[in-house]
């Protein structure tokens, strides 16, 4: 048997992602003309996250998966967006 | 084809969907995307004043439109899967998977916009650091694409003659995480290049 994500499950994290995808485009159309840096990276950053996380654990099905294979793509994504955080950190004046 | 072992009640299940092999193959991928989003990021904190000021040169509603075209094309892999490893209909799955080919063709029609866009304005790799990475990066990207458009293909065409069923969908669960994969890497690529500033 094959680990089964319910069909509602998937149809919410779609809608949830659409919806995370539209809020990040009207954060770059607002960002563009304002020089607020942090607050709104810290936001970009955790919506990628939770859009990462729904991929990962619906649409790859890793949610009843044993944790190391979740651990580690969701890993890949802290790793990612951690290097982003310091390489942006270090960007600010 | 090795079908995944059944969980016992709220245990949860050892291996991930598909081959072990295509896991293996996904991790290669993403660490070789980590390299790329991590040497963007750091040669942007060399100089954010140009990445800045490039950015503003990229269509970012074309950007928007593709990650919304591959969350779709990943949802309908999804729910392509789903029909046959949870209700074993090979008919319904076909057409769920050819929505997915859909949406992966209007990401690659969107890009190609973009880079006419790009290339008709005399710009190359050499332009500069930032067009250096876009190009090299948004192209390595689209050639993953393309290759999922080819798996997806194939998928498409087995699930059509009925090759999969419940209890032997490794090929299709193989390549619908290559697909998500592609996702994946896209959601993150997006936000990093055409909306942090």
């Amino acid at each position: 048997m094959n680990p089964i994500i319910p069909a509602r499950k998937l149809d919410l994290a779609f809608a949830i992602l659409v919806v995370a995808t539209i809020i990040t485009w009207l954060i770059g159309e607002w960002w563009e003309g304002h020089d607020v840096l942090l607050p709104v990276m810290a936001g970009m950053l955790t919506l990628t996250f939770i859009k990462c996380r729904f991929v990962i654990l619906d649409f790859m099905a890793l949610r009843p998966v044993k944790f190391f294979w979740r651990g580690v793509v969701i890993g890949w994504v802290l790793l990612v967006l951690g290097l982003i955080t310091l390489a942006y950190l270090i960007s600010l004046p | 084809m090795t079908p995944t072992l059944a969980p016992a009640a709220n245990e949860p299940q050892v291996a991930p969907p598909g081959d072990l092999a295509i896991w293996f193959f996904i991790l290669a991928e993403l660490l070789a995307f980590a390299v790329f989003f991590a040497a963007y990021a750091f040669a942007r904190a060399k100089n954010p004043a140009l990445f800045d000021e490039m950015q503003l040169t990229l269509n970012r509603d074309a950007g928007a439109v593709n990650t919304l075209l591959l969350i779709s094309a990943s949802w309908c892999v999804a729910r392509g899967v789903h029909a046959v490893v949870a209700n074993n209909d090979s008919a319904r799955a076909s057409r769920w998977l050819l929505g997915g080919l859909a949406g992966g063709a209007g990401f690659l029609v969107v890009k190609l916009f973009e880079y006419a866009h790009v290339f008709g304005e005399g710009i190359t790799l050499s332009t500069n650091t930032f067009y250096m990475f876009y190009i090299s990066l948004t192209f390595f990207h689209f050639m993953h694409v393309i290759l999922g458009m080819v798996i997806l293909t194939v998928l498409w065409a087995q699930t059509r003659k009925g090759l999969y069923t419940p209890t032997s969908a490794n090929g299709l669960e193989s390549g619908a995480a290559y697909w998500h994969m592609v996702d994946l890497v896209w959601i993150v690529l997006f936000p990093l290049v055409y909306v942090m500033r």
